[in-house]
């Protein structure tokens, strides 16, 4: 026991040279004081009859769960037996009181006989004897309530220690918690990151899409532009060549039939309005301008009116536009 | 309100219409029309069909009018007529006509016509009408009354109409010519004549006959009056005799040399070469006045003078270069200036119906041609081929020429056009042909 309690004491002051604990302990023993001095007022003892109480010592050690719970249990037993001991010690304390109050009683008979010789001095005894009682209670009292303390204080050291132990794994906990909170958080935060990038790439990509496919009309559009200019421009072409095509047939083709007249000199023009059907045949033939030689006139009418069948183009627009009606233009060169 | 409503529908509508009107015109009337240049044409002749005339009467015809304006149309060189056997129908009158006949057989123009002999007039009504095939459109036609003896005239005078209808150039057919042949008599002497036929060498007439020599026989602007110079008197001189007529008389007996008389346009002068003051120059006489004018004076010899046809100008031939070649000058003599620089002989110029152009008789590689020269720019043309070409005579409308040349042994006028598409030669069956000379316009 007293080895146990030597432990515990080793135990106690290496926890209290701990500067760590310093602070705990300090503000430990700073509220066990407090306690104290608030239970000291409560448990003002009886001025008539003091008592007496066997401090109760709490052996308190650093044990891990298992010593906790075997302590715990030794404990219970050491309460049990301590509150066996604190009823036994009131029994014999009221036994006690009993007998006090027999002896006072006696005493006070005897007092009342001895009341007067011995007045002074008892009272003076009285005085002595309460005040080295109260010395000693006082002793006592400090004593207990400095074990008191002290078990406090290892309790409170212990409990200290435990929350310090529940608090470290707490903190402990608190901290994977947190680290995992923080690496949750890290994931979270990759995961938006990676969500982000995700969705930045995909914006990204999509602009990219959108560009391109703004590109693609834009290229589609000048496309469809250019084959619109270009077929335009084909189509210009197409007329142009289909024009100068018939052109030259109709050319040709009149001035194999026309026989220039002997009056005919070069300054000589005959205009002839020509009307054509679509299928080439002619539907009107007429002097526009006369050279002012009615043989001359004669010769271009007839050659004109001589063409069988105009070649005309196929393409219905080319002949509306060139030659449902056109003018030729008979002048000889020499 | 419905009414309303109706009205600016309507009014709706006709902008409507309008508004697709112009659309549908707008390229019409927003695009220059189209003009074809038409400047080449075909050499090949005018197609012309000539039906046979109806005869109207019971008696035959004495002449084939259709044959003769056909003949005349062809010998222009610039038609070719149509044969008969070709033809797909035979009309007279205007209600026969199927132009579509003429069109197949590759027809131009078209001549139909009758004739109707009237006993009681003892004239032939000769009616005739020219129609364009290709735009079935009638051209001309007119109607004669004519004796028997002037129905070539009266055919002459068709091919001229329609010559000139065609070409815008006035024909020829209805014109004659003046030639002289050489022939010997039974006992070996020699014998000319002077005759006058129709431009075609037919119905000729002989207005002089004598055994020596006639020349140079030029028309009068009236072509009524023939010039000439003859020997007969034994010695040269210059005569001017009536066609109709043959009466005549010496307008130049001078001393030396009278030949190559020449009209002016007017017919009031004759150019000519005489010698009488020594030398051979050219001199103009009135025939009014009989007044004489030098217009050469150069010691060499100028002659073969020709009017031009505004009188302003007398081309001539001058030996004073060394060699013969041709030179013009004012109707009074001045500015005498040559003209022909190509080869060493170049003679007998005449003008060709216009002032800027003349014919004449051109050396070359020892041939000598009928050859023309464009006188604005210096542009000369051979126009015959034929060996010893001599005495060309322009036709009146300057689109033939009449030049005498050798067949052989013999002489024989040949005819050429200008444009080279004509070129035959005259009948003849009276021996030595020479000296031509085409008329002017008779009627």
């Amino acid at each position: 026991m007293k080895q146990l309690f030597d432990e515990l004491l080793a135990k106690l002051q290496q926890t209290i040279r701990d500067p760590v604990n310093r602070l705990p302990i300090a503000g430990s023993l700073a509220l066990h004081v407090g306690f104290v001095l608030i239970l000291s007022f409560k448990w003002e003892p009886e001025k008539n009859a003091p008592v007496f109480t066997v401090p109760e010592f709490i052996q308190a050690r650093v044990v891990d769960n298992s010593v906790i719970e075997d302590l715990s249990k030794a404990r219970q037993e050491k309460e049990r037996l301590a509150k066996q001991k604190e009823a036994d010690k009131t029994r014999a304390i009221e036994e006690k009181k009993r007998k006090q109050e027999e002896a006072a009683q006696k005493k006070r008979e005897t007092e009342q006989k001895k009341q007067a010789e011995e007045v002074a001095r008892k009272a003076e005894a009285d005085k002595k004897a309460l005040a080295l009682k109260k010395q000693q209670e006082k002793a006592l009292e400090e004593e207990k309530k400095r074990k008191e303390q002290e078990q406090q204080k290892a309790k409170e050291v212990a409990q200290q220690k435990e929350l310090e132990k529940q608090k470290e794994q707490e903190k402990q906990k608190a901290l994977e918690k947190q680290k995992e909170l923080e690496k949750k958080e890290i994931e979270k935060q990759k995961a938006l990151r990676e969500e982000r990038e995700r969705q930045l790439e995909q914006q990204l990509r999509r602009a990219e899409e959108d560009e391109a496919r703004r590109q693609q009309e834009r290229k589609n559009a000048l496309e469809a532009q250019r084959i619109a200019q270009e077929t335009a421009r084909a189509r210009v072409a197409y007329e142009e060549s289909e024009v100068a095509r018939y052109t030259g047939l109709i050319k040709e083709r009149i001035e194999s039939k026309w026989r220039k007249p002997a009056s005919a000199n070069s300054q000589m023009v005959t205009m002839l309005l020509i009307r054509l059907f679509p299928t080439g045949d002619l539907d009107r033939a007429e002097v526009v301008e006369s050279s002012g030689n009615a043989a001359f006139d004669l010769s271009a009418l007839n050659a004109a009116t001589s063409v069988a069948k105009y070649p005309v183009p196929q393409d219905r627009e080319v002949f509306e536009k060139n030659f449902r009606q056109f003018r030729l233009a008979f002048s000889p060169k020499n | 309100m419905g009414v309303c409503g109706e009205g600016i529908g309507k009014v709706k509508k006709t902008s409507l219409v309008l508004l697709l009107l112009s659309i549908l015109f707008w390229p019409l009337a927003g695009v220059a029309q189209l003009t074809i240049e038409i400047s080449e044409g075909v050499d090949n002749p005018i197609p012309v069909a000539v039906v046979p005339f109806a005869n109207r009467s019971v008696t035959p015809l004495p002449e084939d009018v259709r044959q003769i304006i056909s003949d005349d149309l062809q010998r222009s060189g610039e038609f070719s007529s149509l044969d008969v056997s070709r033809m797909l129908g035979l009309p007279s009158r205007r209600e026969e006509l199927q132009f579509r006949d003429w069109r197949i057989v590759g027809q131009s123009y078209l001549v139909i016509g009758d004739i109707e002999y009237s006993q009681l007039e003892n004239k032939y009504a000769v009616r005739y009408e020219l129609y364009d095939v290709a735009q079935e459109k009638f051209l001309t036609g007119q109607k004669y009354n004519v004796t028997v003896e002037q129905l070539r005239d009266v055919a002459h005078q068709i091919s001229d109409r329609i010559y000139e209808t065609i070409t815008g150039v006035r024909g020829i057919f209805a014109t004659r010519i003046a030639y002289v042949t050489l022939s010997r008599d039974d006992k070996g002497r020699d014998d000319y004549r002077l005759h006058v036929a129709d431009a075609d060498g037919r119905r000729a007439q002989t207005l002089l006959k004598t055994s020596e020599p006639i020349l140079s026989v030029a028309w009068a602007p009236d072509g009524r009056r023939l010039a000439y110079v003859s020997f007969e008197s034994g010695r040269p001189a210059i005569y001017v005799q009536q066609v109709d007529t043959a009466a005549r008389k010496v307008v130049s007996a001078h001393k030396g040399l009278n030949s190559a008389p020449a009209w002016s346009p007017d017919g009031r002068y004759l150019a000519m070469t005489l010698s009488k003051d020594g030398n051979a120059d050219i001199y103009r006489l009135s025939l009014d006045t009989g007044e004489l004018k030098r217009l050469t004076n150069h010691y060499a010899i100028d002659t073969e003078p020709s009017w031009s046809p505004d009188g302003k100008s007398i081309v001539f031939t001058s030996d004073r270069s060394g060699g013969p070649q041709i030179y013009w000058m004012g109707p009074d003599g001045e500015r005498q200036e040559r003209l022909t620089f190509d080869g060493k002989y170049n003679a007998r110029a005449r003008f060709s119906g216009e002032r800027s152009q003349i014919i004449y008789v051109h050396q070359q590689n020892g041939q000598f041609n009928i050859a023309s020269l464009n006188i604005g720019t210096g542009e000369q043309k051979i126009l015959t081929q034929t060996p010893l070409d001599e005495s060309p005579s322009m036709a009146p409308n300057g689109r033939m020429l009449i030049y005498a040349t050798r067949r052989g042994k013999n002489g024989v006028l040949a005819v050429v056009s200008l444009d080279g598409r004509a070129k035959y030669f005259l009948p003849s069956s009276q021996g030595d042909v020479r000296e031509p000379s085409w008329s002017p316009y008779t009627y």
